[in-house]
């Protein structure tokens, strides 16, 4: 499995607006920061080919990279992904990849391990998304 | 005279329309801002557009707005809440139907649909199956009604929500016969139970994905029945339940 993050390098107001929603639910919440990631599968190495797609990345307003800070993370995931994007980068673009998955990067920065299990309440709707912590 | 207050969130872009529909209904109404504070209204919509630009989900923001707090405490009391499309979304994460709880019980999901991915925008047959303040039309009562969104799949994990779920949806897909196939086309977002609309226990509270204000008047359905498009009635049906003290009739 081969993973690529992607952040914005303009500012993010999907970040700055759940950073004000977490911290008006009075969560310990110093600042949180958003990636999109991207895990895939290829018999080759793909990333660069992905990095060059302006679907996933626009080089004016992004940054990718393959591996994460010190931090603490949360992924939040859709349990049924779309095939959307998988269909557009092998029939459009003809990358060749064998399979991929989208979810969101949340580096949530608290001294209190507490603020994460709440923070993923706003963060992630159980009904149909999954969280997990990520701490590289 | 009735007075209804239509929810304005940042990025709320149905407002105006609702109030024509609230207006043609016979009752007064006021769009009020999110900082406002709610005084003396009989009633509350939540329109439709893209609150807080869907940052994070759609209508994860709005539902733990200040704003929402008072909504609850109004529902509580047996006041009709209406949530259209993104107003279905924040009132499904504010967690106000089925039950008034601090935590969503149910998601609206990205739609399923197996030729377009994404926002879908049609006209779709819905059947009342369960009385509402919003839905004093007659019990199996077919009409067509715009939908335009990108998540409207009402989906839940709770086990016990999942068991009573028919119990709740008070609008379901249907074709123009009434049956209720649960595939594209009659679906047309993958909803569970075909629910376009899901109430509470005392069907003062309705979230609804469809837009009745955009079937409210001649010139926007061609649709009538008892005098009246089957959007107006949904409002018209509102103004009724406030009448009657609050109660179904």
């Amino acid at each position: 499995m081969q993973t690529l993050f992607v952040e914005l390098t303009i500012p993010d107001t999907t970040a700055d607006t759940a950073l004000r929603c977490l911290q008006k639910m009075k969560l310990p919440i110093r600042n949180i920061k958003k990636m999109d990631m991207y895990e895939y599968q290829a018999d080759k190495d793909i990333t660069q080919q992905l990095m060059n797609t302006d679907i996933i990345a626009n080089k004016h307003k992004h940054r990718c990279k393959t591996t994460l800070e010190p931090g603490n993370y949360i992924q939040v995931k859709d349990k049924e992904q779309s095939n959307g994007l998988f269909k557009t980068l092998r029939e459009r673009l003809g990358i060749e990849v064998a399979h991929i998955e989208k979810s969101t990067l949340w580096n949530i920065e608290s001294d209190e391990k507490q603020s994460m299990e709440q923070a993923a309440k706003l963060l992630c709707n159980r009904h149909y998304q999954e969280w997990k912590v990520i701490i590289p | 005279m009735t007075n209804i207050a239509i929810i304005w969130f940042p990025g709320t872009n149905c407002e105006e329309e609702t109030l024509r529909a609230v207006k043609a209904a016979g009752m007064h109404g006021t769009i009020v801002r999110w900082n406002q504070t709610l005084k003396n209204f009989d009633g509350y919509i939540i329109p439709g557009g893209w609150s807080y630009e869907d940052r994070i989900r759609a209508g994860a923001i709005a539902a733990h707005d200040i704003m929402l707090e008072q909504i609850k405490k109004e529902a509580a009391l047996g006041k009709p809440v209406l949530g259209i499309c993104n107003g279905c979304q924040v009132i499904a994460e504010a967690g106000l139907v089925p039950h008034n709880t601090n935590e969503p019980e149910i998601a609206l999901a990205p739609n399923k649909n197996p030729f377009v991915s994404g926002y879908f925008c049609t006209h779709a047959f819905v059947k009342i199956k369960k009385k509402t303040a919003f839905t004093l039309l007659n019990e199996g009562d077919i009409f067509k009604i715009p939908i335009a969104h990108g998540e409207g799949r009402f989906i839940t994990a709770d086990e016990r929500i999942k068991e009573h779920r028919t119990k709740y949806a008070a609008v379901v897909y249907c074709t123009a016969e009434g049956e209720e196939k649960e595939e594209f086309p009659t679906n047309p977002n993958g909803s569970c139970a075909n629910i376009a609309g899901l109430t509470n226990d005392k069907g003062n509270v309705l979230a609804l994905m469809p837009h009745p204000e955009r079937c409210a008047f001649d010139h926007q359905t061609g649709a009538r029945a008892n005098n009246a498009t089957p959007g107006l009635k949904m409002f018209q049906s509102m103004k009724r339940y406030i009448e009657n003290a609050n109660t179904l009739c």
